[in-house]
């Protein structure tokens, strides 16, 4: 078969033989309940996840913060200021 | 409006509830494809088997697509193929490679009388073809996207 071309009568005949009744709206409801089911468990397994995830963050220790001590070369600008001849 | 692609996407990014509103748009049409198949009883089974698996696959959608509906429907004959299997016994399916349906098909739609020349022609058809040809006629596709892998 052409795929960009269909035999327009044989389609149309076939459309006709193909004809099906619209489904019933419970039926429709059942299988989006079916698919709801699947998405649920799916978003509660990501929670989960991202929950045990942040457990396992806040678990590690956190680094700790640098003490504001004076660096080197303060330390040498006071020495030099008091006179040290260290400096 | 956002196109399937998009909220495929977006389902496939933390927002799986997204998928939802693909399947609202297309539900009616992938029952019609089950129906004109297996019968409205078994569509109404087989629907929701549908929608789980087209949400566990959907991480392998091309978002690139627009319209999911040539994916959808991939999927529905994969269902299909399965309910069919199930339906013989082991050794019967072992027998057959692939599952060909057609017959079932014929006996459901053949009651008008006009209608066996040409269901008799369809049937010659490679299974391949015709379910190319059955992607148009039945389910609207352009045949370009029926023929698509």
């Amino acid at each position: 078969m052409n795929p960009d071309r269909a035999d327009p009568d044989i389609t149309e005949l076939l459309g006709g033989v193909g004809q099906v009744d619209p489904p019933a709206s419970g039926a429709l409801e059942t299988a989006r309940e079916t698919l709801w089911s699947a998405v649920a468990d799916e978003m509660l397994f990501t929670a989960e996840a991202n929950a045990r995830k942040r457990e396992r963050e806040a678990e590690q220790p956190q680094p700790t913060a640098r003490r504001n001590r004076p660096g080197r070369s303060q330390q040498s600008e006071q020495r030099r200021r008091a006179g040290d001849p260290g400096s | 409006m956002e196109t399937d692609g998009v909220l495929i996407g977006r389902s496939v990014q933390g927002r799986p509830d997204a998928f939802v509103e693909v399947v609202q748009r297309h539900e009616v049409a992938v029952h019609g494809y089950l129906a004109r198949r297996a019968g409205h009883q078994a569509a109404d089974d087989l629907l929701g088997e549908v929608w789980v698996r087209a949400v566990a696959a959907r991480g392998s959608y091309d978002m690139s697509y627009g319209d999911a509906r040539p994916w959808l429907y991939g999927i529905a004959r994969n269902v299909l193929r399965s309910h069919w299997r199930t339906g013989q016994s082991a050794d019967l399916a072992a027998m057959h490679e692939t599952v060909d349906p057609w017959d079932d098909i014929v006996d459901r739609l053949d009651s008008a009388a006009m209608a066996r020349p040409l269901l008799s022609a369809v049937r010659k058809l490679p299974k391949e073809e015709r379910e190319v040809l059955l992607l148009v006629a039945w389910e609207q596709l352009a045949p370009a996207e029926a023929a698509a892998p």
